[in-house]
């Protein structure tokens, strides 16, 4: 595994140095102490050998045991690291002393120094490197003592000091290494195994696929690794309820929008062809659009034939959107179809549609309702607004009209009252019908639309027929919203007295 | 030994032992009492073990006579034998096993100088803690220590110092004109005893010490000694006196011969003469070069074969008689004894003076008793050439020095030196 080498060779690479380093570096202050503390330790052995030899040596001199003085000095030439030991009587002979087979020149040459003791560093035919020291007897009146101390003992014995040292350097190096690649292994493992589980899973993805599970010892481990495995397996688990509960909501808007989709047709089915609604020639035009908006917003409108010479129109807007705005928005339509099948008086029509719709409204929706009922033979119009956007009226000289605000909507409550009014409409007068959705589209810095710019727009618009009235003032909508796709249904209808232009 | 006297002994046993059950067995051995025992640390093993064997061989010689004829006042006498190897430090040891045996009575020929005299200070640190003072007899040394304070009154010895010895070997090479003495010794107080013997002995004799070479305690004849030589001859020697073990002095010799000088090297008692001299043949018979010429020894006994002397021809006797060997579990194996030598019939006339002194005590194993009858002695009669008398401040037995030299590859009595006049 890669990552385990990596990690493996970095941390071997690192340990390698670092001992190195404290190898040499110890190995280094370990002679150097040791030599000065062999030193040390040789001159005072050296000294207190041969001040003891020294102190002895007096009776045995003045008493003329000579064999007795070389048995002491043989004895202290057993001690580890005296090369030899010489006495001296005041004339300078040597009276008692360890050197095979004689004494060596540079120690004979050796001059004493009074009554103090003192150290010489010289180097002896056969014996090499010596630390002799030299003390008197009684203050050099009965001769000297001197000690010869091996210095190649002090070599030897930093030699085999910084050996073992090095040694034991190299056994803890290797121990190390040893903990170090099962540390290692304990650590690169788990990791290992995070890692392997964590490729299976990108190739499976979240969705499914067999992934293998992480290993149970690895998430049961108490360390940072094992805290690590656990947020991994924790973060899996989210990953997973989240994506899942994204897959629910992508189904969930699949329904919606299926649902939204069908209300639309609904919408656009149940309006009518306003051709087919006519049912034959008549001496003036009517024409409408909706733009639905993405969510059905409950928007209609209609035209019905109530008898040879009338028709009835209108433009509706229900509250909500929705399914239910378009259930609203059929039941109206066919309360508005059966009230005008019935009676010649548009609120008297209002009134049944909305005694109808107000009786058992449990979800309280409500329907602005604006109705016409234009007499075709003069053009007189009857008229009830139930809460809707008042109409304009352009005359044929160009001049616009607004009527009243008028009404409650419908829905509401059983007891409503609406009132007919009346208006008439001249050669070449049209009479526009819309929803909220043109007043109050947005621009895309927010602002509305408004019933200023509409009441311009009709004013300076000079349309020719309704049909180009609907298709000029939808396009103006459309410029304005930027060709955004309106928030609400959008709906505008024309109705145009007489022949169209030529 | 006859029959009835056997049977009388078997009955005393036997009486003696009903006697001890009907006592209740209350002693789980027989009393050693009956036995005088001398306690012997001596080297056994090693270059110098002819030494040591030689030695106990003679004196062993010597008790076996006497045990034979009833031992001292009905009592035999043993000797407890130790090996030091000429070893200082388990010299000491034995010395400590020895002297808590309760049962051994004194010390008795110890060989060497660095071992007795360190045992010495054991001795008397011995006497001063316990209150129960061991003599040493006899040691097989000459060297100073024990001849004189702190520790002379704690040993009698027999044989004349390295002092004599030195004396006398200077003085007759100075005799005869060899002025110029050179010295080979031991590395030890052994070789320091003779250095300073024949230090002083030069100066008595209008002669000069002028070169002295050493060679270390257990060096033997695989040494090498051309350096030793060398250093000798250079400085212009014309006699050697050796103070040395017998394997050492051999390579010595030998060296020097090879090296063309052909200098008198005189060596002293303690190399065992004969055991040096059958060493020397050894290498004679292997070379074309005579080792064993311009030999001189020191003797500290009369020569063995000097059979006008009754002590030499008891010596004899016994030594055919007995021919002792040493306990194998003491003695390395492998060395071949010698039939007779000055070593073995100065342990026999060692042992002749202990049974005069066991004989003289009251109660051989109290120490007062000892010390009263050694210092008792006086003019005894060994079958020597000289008596042997001890006083309370004098512990010097023999003072007389013998000289030997090699003639047809036999030592024989010196009295000519004129040989060697340069």
């Amino acid at each position: 595994m890669r990552s385990r080498s990596k990690l493996f060779t970095k941390t071997l690479v690192i340990l390698l140095a670092v001992f190195a380093v404290m190898a040499n570096g110890a190995s280094l202050l370990f002679g150097f102490e040791l030599y000065s503390s062999l030193v040390a330790e040789y001159r005072s052995k050296g000294r207190a050998i041969a001040r003891s030899i020294a102190d002895s040596a007096v009776d045995l001199l003045l008493s003329s045991d000579v064999e007795t003085l070389q048995a002491t000095v043989d004895q202290f030439n057993q001690i580890n690291g005296v090369s030899y030991v010489l006495v001296q009587d005041a004339s300078g002979v040597p009276v008692a002393h360890t050197f095979v087979p004689e004494v060596p020149a540079e120690v004979l040459e050796l001059e004493p120094d009074g009554r103090k003791y003192r150290v010489t560093e010289i180097e002896i035919d056969g014996l090499g490197d010596t630390l002799n020291v030299t003390v008197p007897i009684l203050g050099g009146l009965a001769g000297d003592v001197h000690v010869g101390m091996d210095s190649k003992k002090i070599q030897s014995r930093i030699w085999a000091g910084v050996i073992r040292m090095q040694v034991l350097v190299l056994l803890i190096l290797a121990a190390t290494i040893v903990v170090a690649i099962a540390l290692v292994r304990r650590i690169s493992r788990p990791l290992g195994d995070l890692t392997v589980h964590a490729h299976a899973l990108a190739e499976a993805g979240l969705g499914g696929g067999d992934v293998p599970a992480v290993d149970p010892r690895t998430l049961a481990s108490q360390d940072e690794i094992g805290d690590l495995a656990r947020a991994f397996v924790r973060m899996e688990g989210e990953l997973r309820d989240s994506a899942e509960q994204l897959q629910a909501a992508a189904a969930m808007q699949e329904r919606i929008e299926s649902e939204l989709r069908i209300a639309r047709e609904i919408q656009t089915s149940i309006l009518p062809k306003i051709e087919s609604a006519l049912g034959g020639r008549v001496p003036f035009e009517i024409d409408a659009a909706m733009k639905p908006a993405r969510e059905v917003g409950g928007d209609f409108y209609d035209v019905i034939r109530a008898g040879p010479d009338h028709f009835y129109f209108a433009v509706g807007d229900v509250s909500g959107k929705g399914i239910p705005a378009c259930l609203f928005m059929a039941v109206t339509m066919t309360l508005l179809r059966i009230g005008a099948a019935e009676v010649l008086d548009p609120a008297e029509v209002l009134r049944r549609v909305n005694r109808e719709l107000s009786r058992e409204n449990d979800a309280c929706m409500f329907v602005t309702l604006f109705l016409g009922l234009i007499e075709a033979r003069t053009g007189r119009i009857s008229y009830s607004n139930g809460g809707h956007n008042p109409p304009y009226v352009i005359r044929a000289d160009g001049e616009v009209e607004i009527l009243q605000p008028d009404g409650v909507v419908l829905g509401w409550s059983e007891d409503t009252e609406f009132h007919s009014r009346k208006l008439s409409l001249a050669d070449g007068d049209e009479f526009f019908l819309y929803t909220d959705g043109v007043t109050e589209a947005l621009d895309p810095e927010g602002h509305l639309f408004s019933d200023q710019r509409l009441a311009d727009l009709l004013a300076k618009l000079g349309a020719e027929s309704a049909t180009e009235l609907v298709g000029d003032v939808l396009n103006e909508v459309d410029e304005f919203a930027a060709n955004e796709p309106p928030a609400d249904d959008v709906t505008v209808m024309a109705v145009r007295y007489g022949p169209p232009r030529t | 030994m006859t029959g009835r006297s056997g049977l009388a002994k078997r009955a005393f046993v036997v009486t003696v032992a009903v006697f001890l059950v009907a006592l209740g067995g209350a002693r789980d051995s027989a009393p050693a009492g009956d036995e005088i025992v001398l306690g012997m640390s001596a080297a056994f093993s090693g270059p110098s073990r002819g030494l040591g064997v030689e030695l106990w061989r003679g004196a062993q010689a010597y008790f076996d006579a006497i045990n034979e004829d009833g031992g001292i006042d009905g009592r035999p006498v043993s000797l407890r034998i130790l090996d030091d190897g000429y070893d200082p430090q388990r010299a000491i040891e034995n010395t400590r096993l020895l002297l808590e045996d309760d049962d051994v009575v004194a010390l008795f020929s110890f060989v060497g100088t660095p071992t007795t005299t360190r045992v010495l200070p054991l001795l008397r640190l011995h006497d001063m803690d316990h209150g129960r003072r061991t003599l040493l007899f006899f040691p097989f040394t000459g060297a100073q220590p024990l001849r004189h304070r702190p520790y002379g009154d704690l040993v009698f010895n027999l044989r004349a110092s390295y002092r004599d010895e030195t004396e006398g070997l200077v003085a007759r090479f100075a005799e005869v004109g060899r002025r110029k003495i050179g010295i080979f010794y031991q590395a030890d107080a052994y070789g320091r005893s003779g250095w300073d013997g024949v230090r002083r002995a030069a100066a008595r004799h209008d002669a000069a010490l002028v070169a002295e070479a050493t060679y270390r305690r257990g060096d033997d004849l695989d040494g090498e000694y051309g350096r030793q030589v060398e250093i000798l001859r250079d400085a212009g020697a014309d006699a050697v006196i050796a103070i040395g073990a017998y394997s050492a002095s051999a390579g010595f010799i030998r060296d020097a011969r090879d090296a063309g000088w052909d200098v008198p090297i005189a060596n002293v008692s303690f190399v065992g003469s004969e055991n040096l001299l059958s060493l020397l043949v050894g290498l004679s018979e292997h070379g074309d070069r005579d080792y064993t010429a311009n030999l001189v020894n020191s003797e500290v006994v009369p020569h063995y074969a000097d059979t006008s002397l009754s002590a030499v021809a008891e010596y004899r006797e016994a030594m055919r008689r007995f021919d002792p060997r040493p306990d194998p579990s003491v003695a390395e194996p492998g060395y071949l004894p010698l039939e007779y030598g000055p070593v073995s019939f100065e342990g026999f006339l060692n042992a002749k003076l202990m049974a005069e002194v066991l004989r003289r005590a009251d109660d051989p194993t109290e120490v007062d008793d000892l010390l009263r009858a050694a210092q008792g002695v006086s003019a005894v009669d060994l079958g020597v050439d000289a008596t042997v008398s001890y006083s309370k401040e004098d512990h010097e037995g023999l003072e007389k020095v013998y000289f030997t030299t090699v003639e047809n590859g036999r030592f024989v009595p010196l009295t000519d030196w004129s040989r060697w006049s340069p």
